[in-house]
């Protein structure tokens, strides 16, 4: 089976895994890095948000051999002290909890690119993640309040 | 990718369809990002498991057929949930990206197409 | 306020529960090899650190209740918030039905407020008794707030802490007295969700999370259509494939064991067995099975719309109760009014399918899921493997959404049945596309209202006719069904011979219910030449008798409490509605305005719609819920309830339609079952009437007033009237 050397939270792994296995199922089944979920496999739901080199990816739709060389970061790379999971937890935002590892990654990389995001560009990068608790509107004022405090 | 939206911006300067053109490509950008990068990459070269879409070939598949494939999906490809203001951005984005150019394209002629197509019922 | 439950002084000995349940003991440990002085009953321990660890004994998936039990039983204990370690309870019979019952009906904190005040007031009892005998004053003069016991007079004070030893040699009293609602405070207090910390690190552990030495990965690939049975499959080539461990053939032995109860029970499929999910998933997808012939009847929508259509000339299958002769009524009037409504099939997609998985040994089953019915599904599931309830030990997991679903037993009968066959730990994992297309269904049902009506548009009769599958029957319980009684009332089903299984889904039959009754009042009233919203108090403010009893006794409808507690609320919440209405309007609101309520149980959420339509884009720009739910435990993640379940709403409204063709269903993930996205959420507001009655739930109230609350603005836009979900084209609105 192929090798591959991983960069996923400053931390390099080596993994064996079929080159066509997307990362979502080599971070959860060969890392036991669970953070990322699993939802749709197709790519539509968002729950295995990812970041690659930055840019928020789904995890269920990218095959390993496409990510060596690349930075990869999940949720458990991101702080506990990161102001998206402050405001996140300031707002009380999860229900369920099942998605918003995945909102949180979209989030994070949409702030990365607008500090300040208005109403329609949270809706565009954030419409590929679904919440079926229904908690938009606190993800939507978790999102300005990062904002917020991330210019301060 | 920057320096073609730099390129794009002096290239344009000064004319409206341009204008236009740069913030549907800003705002293309935007939804490539969020509905179609996972699978056909930040260079638009695919990946091991979906198609490339770089190529002349997203230049000149039809306007019908980008449509039908975003709105309908196909074997391979699920349906985008976008609105036609998102589509046309996209379309844009897609085909001025990656070295490739075109015209622009608006928000009316996706409705247009949507309505006077022989499949207006099939679309959302 | 009427019904005070405060300043209660309950006999222990009456119910015999809390006296059984309290066994204090002295030094034992708990997990954390932590000394526990004080374990008073089977969900609370206080050990000499002052930390009260409180044991949860039902299911979160999202409701919060995890929060909310914990905050109940602290605020009658009189504890420190802070000093509460709550943790998820391993299903046990020990428990018993009170302590450890379903998660479900919006039911946790209304079921569970009594039993955990009378266990944490006993607890209480005990540690001021303690204290007193270490102050050596009169146990009268002592009580506990903020997890110290004090002594009035002297203003002395004693950490629970240092009572945990003293406490468990106390006398368990016979009698114990409640804190006075005036006395609260973590009862009504935005407290945080106490999962939220582990939930944004990616650290809170799902069924899709569990890791067990030597597991193997299964997927299934189950019956499309309900019944069918295995005939052969490619074993051997899909054996091949590099990962995969075995192919198995999996039959539901539940037929042979019961015939009465298969309708939701694991279907029969073949499982693909590998060493790690995706590649279960990639080699079940090259699986060819041959399945057995389905007598079909009803396997597409036409044939469903003809047998609605016939139904229609049927007499009713039964009557669910019948308060005068209102057929009678018909026959004498000719002017009557009627109109249907239709809620369509839909499906849970809740964000997590379902997993389980099973070790299953010789003289123990240990599983590790996520069941809103531990007890029914181990019954169930033992059933199938011929072992009572003891054999398993369950680990019921927090779950990513559930909505009814986790409800039943076929994904924890899988994992189950298919470790005992192999013998080692398997976990199943279901796919987008099992869950869209191979599960149970929220009902299609027709509603059909049909008033006679007399001088001055009164109402003389009032006939509901439902047309729904004989299973959807089942769901059927315990929902008053209507507040409206003005006049005679006759309420029956009809069955039509639907074949897709019927599950619970969030709302259950209020959904349909509220569609139908609250559409029908809103366009009564039009066709009356009233204002519906005036309409609605005028026809609650002036009922009749309320029937005494009714037709065949099927179901559990409580007129007295129907009387007594819903229709005071549905009165107190419509006049508030009419404020925010006169509010709205004196501001000159641009927007159309509609209004829909309803009750889940005891609780009643009605809510104002803002809406426009331009050029036929349907924009509803904000969704205000009132709601009467009793007392509100903690009103931060109260109105996270609320604010989900409209979206929960909305998504039914706009998409949510299972379809069928040749018996299967048609759609398989989120592009072509469609769910609400972000964008197209509205603003809400959450409104809690001030009310200090016991909690009456609410997980499910704000859903059933969503889609009439919509569908009455439209028409109040437009004129046209929309009587089936889901809506058609929501940017170029199909008006009927």
């Amino acid at each position: 089976m192929p090798r591959f050397i991983l960069n996923i939270n400053d931390i390099e792994y080596t993994v064996e895994a079929p080159e066509r296995m997307p990362i979502l199922w080599v971070l959860r089944d060969k890392l036991n890095l669970t953070g990322s979920k699993f939802g749709c496999g197709i790519g539509q739901c968002g729950a295995c948000t990812i970041h690659v080199d930055g840019t928020p990816v789904r995890g269920c739709c990218v095959p390993v051999k496409a990510l060596e060389g690349k930075v990869l970061r999940t949720i458990e790379g991101v702080p506990t002290e990161h102001p998206v999971k402050e405001s996140w937890r300031k707002l009380d935002v999860a229900q369920c909890g099942y998605c918003q590892t995945g909102q949180i990654m979209s989030a994070i990389a949409l702030l990365d690119r607008k500090p300040k995001p208005t109403r329609e560009e949270i809706n565009r990068a954030m419409k590929g993640n679904i919440c079926r608790c229904g908690t938009y509107k606190r993800i939507k004022n978790a999102i300005k309040e990062a904002s917020k405090n991330q210019i301060a | 990718m920057r320096n073609i939206l730099i390129l794009l911006y002096l290239l344009v300067l000064g004319c409206k369809e341009n204008y236009q053109l740069t913030e549907a490509y800003d705002r293309g950008k935007e939804v490539y990002i969020t509905n179609c990068i996972s699978c056909h990459g930040p260079d638009g070269a695919g990946n091991l498991l979906y198609p490339p879409i770089n190529s002349r070939i997203a230049n000149t598949m039809t306007l019908e057929r980008a449509v039908r494939l975003i709105s309908n999906g196909s074997m391979n490809m699920p349906s985008v949930d976008l609105t036609d203001q998102e589509i046309a951005d996209v379309m844009n984005y897609i085909q001025n990206s990656w070295g490739l150019e075109a015209e622009v394209i608006t928000i009316d002629s996706i409705i247009s197409f949507k309505s006077t197509s022989r499949n207006a019922a099939i679309y959302p | 306020m009427k019904r005070r439950f405060f300043i209660q002084t309950v006999s222990l000995g009456s119910s015999g529960f809390a006296l059984g349940a309290a066994v204090p003991f002295l030094g034992s440990n708990d997990s954390l090899g932590k000394k526990v002085v004080f374990e008073p009953n089977l969900l609370m321990s206080l050990g000499e650190d002052g930390i009260v660890r409180f044991k949860y004994t039902r299911h979160e998936m999202g409701q919060g209740s995890f929060t909310g039990l914990a905050m109940i039983f602290a605020e009658e204990l009189g504890a420190d918030w802070e000093k509460i370690q709550v943790s998820q309870a391993d299903y046990d019979e020990k428990y018993g039905n009170r302590l450890y019952g379903n998660t479900g009906g919006s039911g946790t904190v209304r079921r569970m407020w009594e039993p955990l005040r009378e266990l944490a007031a006993t607890a209480r009892t005990m540690l001021i008794s303690a204290a007193a005998e270490k102050m050596n004053v009169p146990t009268e003069e002592c009580f506990a707030n903020n997890g110290l016991v004090i002594h009035k007079p002297s203003k002395q004070r004693v950490p629970f802490g240092e009572l945990a030893s003293l406490a468990s040699h106390q006398e368990v009293p016979k009698t114990v007295t409640f804190r006075d609602v005036a006395d609260y405070n973590i009862i009504g207090t935005p407290k945080k969700n106490l999962n939220q910390d582990k939930i944004l690190d990616g650290k809170l552990q799902y069924s899709m999370d569990v890791v067990v030495d030597n597991m193997v990965y299964a997927c299934i690939v189950r019956a499309p259509i309900m019944g069918l049975d295995v005939i052969s499959f490619n074993a051997e080539e899909v054996k091949n494939i590099e990962g995969v461990v075995d192919v198995l053939q999996v039959s539901n032995r539940l037929k042979e064991v019961d015939e009465s109860d298969t309708k939701t029970s694991m279907r029969n499929g073949v499982a693909v067995i590998a060493k790690d999910t995706w590649t279960a998933f990639e080699a079940a997808e090259k699986l060819q099975v041959e399945w057995t012939d389905s007598p079909l009847e009803n396997g597409n929508m036409e044939s469903i719309e003809n047998d609605l259509a016939m139904a229609k000339g049927n007499s009713a299958t039964y009557t669910i109760f019948e308060t005068g002769d209102v057929v009678d009524e018909f026959k004498n009037t000719t002017s009557t009014f009627s109109r249907t409504y239709r809620n369509p099939f839909q499906a849970h997609a809740l964000m997590e399918p379902m997993c389980a998985t099973a070790d299953y040994k010789k003289d123990r089953c240990e599983v590790w899921s996520s069941t809103q019915h531990p007890n029914r599904i181990l019954q169930r599931t033992g059933k199938v493997v011929d072992r009572p309830i003891s054999f398993f030990l369950l680990h019921n997991l927090p779950c990513g959404g559930s909505f009814g679903r986790r409800f039943y037993d076929d994904f924890i009968t899988e994992a189950v049945v298919l470790s005992k066959m192999l013998k080692r730990p398997v976990k199943v994992v279901w796919n987008r596309k099992d869950e869209i297309a191979t599960s149970g269904y929220h009902a299609l049902q027709e509603e059909e209202h049909t008033v006679s009506l007399g001088e001055n548009g009164k109402i003389l009769g009032w006939r509901l006719r439902e047309y729904m599958s004989a299973q959807t029957e089942e769901l059927q319980w315990a929902f008053p069904f209507q507040i409206y009684y003005n006049t005679q009332r006759l309420q029956e089903v009809v069955q039509v011979p639907f074949r897709l299984p019927i599950m619970a889904w969030r709302s259950v039959q209020a959904h349909p219910h509220a569609l139908g009754l609250e559409s029908f009042v809103d366009e009564l009233a039009k066709y009356l030449g009233k204002d519906p919203l005036d309409y609605r108090l005028e026809l609650l403010e002036n009922q009749i008798e309320f029937p005494k009893s009714f037709g065949e006794k099927r179901f559990e409808v409580n007129f007295n409490s129907v009387k007594e507690i819903l229709v005071p609320r549905a009165i107190r919440v419509y006049k508030e509605l009419s404020r925010l209405r006169n509010q709205y309007v004196t501001s000159n609101g641009e927007n159309t305005l509609g209004f829909a309520g309803h009750s889940f149980g005891p609780t009643f959420a009605g809510q104002m719609a803002e809406i426009s339509l331009e050029n036929n884009k349907l924009q509803v720009h904000k969704i205000t819920c009132v709601v009467d739910c009793g007392l509100v435990i903690n009103p931060q993640l109260a109105a996270n309830q609320i604010e989900g379940s409209i979206i929960w709403g909305l998504s039914a409204l706009y998409y949510n339609n299972i379809t069928l063709k040749e018996g299967k269903v048609e759609q398989q993930n989120f592009h072509d079952y469609k769910v609400l996205r972000i964008d197209k959420s509205p603003e809400v507001e959450v409104i809690f009437l001030k009310n200090e009655d016991a909690p009456s739930g609410i997980g499910e109230p704000g859903v059933p007033p969503v889609a009439p609350a919509i569908l009455n603005a439209i028409c109040n836009a437009t004129g046209k009237r929309i009587r089936k979900l889901p809506i058609i084209g929501i940017d170029n609105l199909e008006l009927a």
